[in-house]
């Protein structure tokens, strides 16, 4: 086991800071306007800075504690098989269609287990391609391609 | 008698072949996804929603509604017969439920949370019905700034009563509201913090956000788990209850069904608060509360039956003051809204057939979970074996494809990947996602309700506190957030969160 290092607050308070600035920076391009006459700035300003202030003191209060709360490991592996799997699919569908696409994803997907059993997977690949077939074209009547585009 | 109309209305929509049916579907997936760990109500709406774009909003909605109220019946079973709580209001169910399915008494159990539960959720119902046309009434005098400070009271309600850290809720919260200020601005058509993507113009679609970080996160930290096994379920031998653990369980329904009635109602509360909040005062007001713990039968009804209770609620704010009391009421609007239903005191007049078969189905439904699940708890059991590793590509799939066709785009399944990993982000700095939920639904309204009442105050900020109602509102919120902030309550607060992710 690696040591846990680490510390939640001060982690959430960087992101909800950067997050703050960020959209800070973005609204104030647009009108303030005044308050009776709020222009398309004037509600992100005001909750940008809010956002910025609590991440600050998210940050601070994370920095001051003797006792941090780790985070827990950081699984690159499964968070990146399932987002993959995602882009894939929304890259794919259009192009390849339902019958390449679903079990392309589903496979991309099976990377996130701790261990793959992969005649299995074949099995729930096909069986969730079919099982779509039935539903969303045959039953819902959704209009996705189901083949390729040739 | 404008009521028993209504209610015959109600009855009408609700009882015609197609609503049942939906109302059928609606509490026959919910029960399963509340058996199903891994798998719950806010994550199943999400996958639902994109598929229920094609159906009339009533029968829409009350298939929604079916998944999470029937989600709590099926949580409380493999609670008791497994001790693993499906659904996280049946957490509780587990302390005693399964102690009492250890002595042999799984099947008196089950009754009691079914019995429970059907009595929390009539009772229930029949305070939307007479409650709600009240709230709305005295809501058709708010105007902007009153519903401004509302809105901000729910907001704070909803974080102060949210688990974890209450700086992190808020963040959360102003987080949902900035993202619900993407897209173009209603007053000056600019668009805004949109990125320069057309995609955008009209805003995040909210599913896409609702996917992203509940199911689509929900498969990336379970599905790394290692499998444990098959599960070991309790025998089920008689139904019936003795007389003994029916003198024990009714006063905790009544008190449950009270207690969860009123804690449904609070933003911020709804089922899994009023299991909690049941448990503690049956430990305390039972004569002896060592029993608790050991298969009190009043630790299983009580709280099951202020989880219903709860459940049907919640559905007050939601319904007649657009306000969302927890994440699935926010998905609830959401679905609203999709189909032009906007949630607010009017609906009880501009659509009532909506309002009333709604709540009748809402009974039917708990009818059909008391009359359809006791017989079947043998084969909710065996859902059990289901593998995750079936259900992560299911529910994966499923998710994509009602993702592309919201728009038959992909845009939005690609908004869904970034949503998953802030997600997983959010997951491991500890930070709720619900209430950015609510802060995203809830944005545009209060922007809106604070331009108009600023504008109608010539820019004046203390127009919030010099409208009595609007006062009263913003008082509440500020003593609210006072309260948690105080070091004996706070310590407090951690101390009931702590026992429940334990």
């Amino acid at each position: 086991m690696k040591t846990r290092k680490g510390n939640v607050d001060v982690e959430s308070g960087v992101f909800f800071t950067v997050i703050g600035v960020i959209a800070l920076l973005l609204s104030t391009r647009y009108p303030f306007g005044s308050a009776a006459r709020m222009g398309p700035g004037f509600f992100p300003v005001i909750l940008s800075v809010i956002m910025t202030g609590l991440g600050i003191a998210i940050l601070i209060s994370g920095l001051r504690t003797k006792k941090p709360v780790f985070p827990e490991a950081f699984d690159m592996k499964s968070l990146g098989a399932v987002t993959l799997s995602i882009v894939l699919f929304g890259v794919l569908l259009l192009r390849a269609g339902l019958l390449i696409t679903v079990p392309l994803s589903v496979f991309v997907a099976s990377f996130a287990q701790p261990r793959v059993n992969w005649r299995k997977t074949l099995v729930i690949a096909l069986a969730i391609t079919a099982f779509c077939w039935l539903v969303f074209i045959a039953g819902l009547g959704l209009r996705i391609p189901v083949l390729p585009r040739i | 008698m404008d009521f028993v109309n209504n209610l015959a209305m109600g009855f009408s929509v609700a009882l015609s072949v197609q609503n049942i049916l939906y109302c059928m579907v609606g509490v026959i997936v919910g029960t399963a996804i509340g058996v199903l760990p891994g798998l719950g109500p806010l994550a199943t709406i999400a996958m639902l929603l994109p598929l229920t774009y094609a159906l009339e909003p009533t029968s829409a909605l009350i298939m929604l509604a079916g998944i999470y109220y029937g989600a709590q019946y099926g949580g409380s079973t493999t609670a008791i017969l497994v001790n693993l709580p499906g659904e996280s209001a049946s957490v509780v169910t587990c302390i005693d439920g399964h102690e009492m399915a250890k002595k042999g008494r799984a099947g008196a159990a089950l009754a009691l949370a079914a019995l429970g539960s059907f009595l929390g959720g009539t009772v229930g119902t029949a305070l939307i019905a007479s409650f709600a046309p009240v709230l709305a009434t005295f809501a058709f005098n708010f105007g902007p700034a009153e519903y401004f400070s509302l809105m901000v009271l729910g907001l704070v309600a909803a974080v102060t009563l949210a688990h974890g850290s209450l700086i992190k809720a808020i963040a959360m919260v102003v987080l949902g509201l900035l993202l619900g200020c993407i897209g173009i601005d209603v007053n000056s058509g600019v668009p805004r913090l949109d990125f320069g993507m057309l995609e955008l113009a009209d805003g995040i679609e909210f599913v896409a956000i609702a996917m992203g970080v509940f199911a689509f996160t929900d498969i990336v930290m379970n599905w790394r788990k290692e499998d444990s096994g098959p599960v070991e379920a309790a025998k089920v031998t008689s139904l019936m209850p003795n007389r003994e653990e029916f003198r024990k369980s009714w006063p905790a329904a009544v008190r449950g069904t009270i207690l969860g009635s009123i804690l449904g109602l609070l933003p911020g509360g709804g089922a899994t608060l009023s299991s909690f909040a049941s448990y503690s005062v049956e430990k305390r007001l039972s004569r002896n509360p060592e029993e608790f713990g050991r298969g009190a039968p009043a630790g299983v009804a009580g709280p099951e039956t202020a989880n219903n209770a709860g459940s049907q609620t919640s559905f007050i704010p939601m319904l007649t003051l657009g306000i969302p009391s927890n994440g699935v009421m926010a998905l609830m609007i959401g679905a609203m809204m999709i189909h032009d239903v906007v949630p607010g005191p009017q609906i009880m007049t501009e659509n009532a057939p909506l309002f009333w078969g709604l709540v009748v189905s809402m009974w039917i439904g708990n009818l059909m979970l008391l009359v359809l699940n006791l017989p079947m708890v043998g084969l909710w059991v065996r859902l059990l074996r289901v593998k995750y590793d079936i259900m992560a590509p299911v529910i994966l799939i499923v998710c994509l494809i009602g993702l592309f066709s919201i728009q038959n785009q992909a845009f939005e399944i690609y908004l869904a990947a970034i949503f998953a990993v802030v997600g997983y982000l959010f997951r491991r700095m500890h930070c709720e996602p619900a209430p950015l939920l609510l802060g995203f639904i809830l944005g545009p309204m209060l922007e809106e309700n604070l331009r108009r009442a600023l504008l109608l105050a010539r820019g004046d900020a203390m127009t919030f506190v010099e409208r009595p109602i609007s006062a009263i509102l913003l008082a509440i919120a500020f003593i609210l957030l006072a309260l948690v902030l105080m070091p004996s309550f706070r310590q407090k607060r951690e101390e009931v969160f702590a026992e429940e992710e334990a």
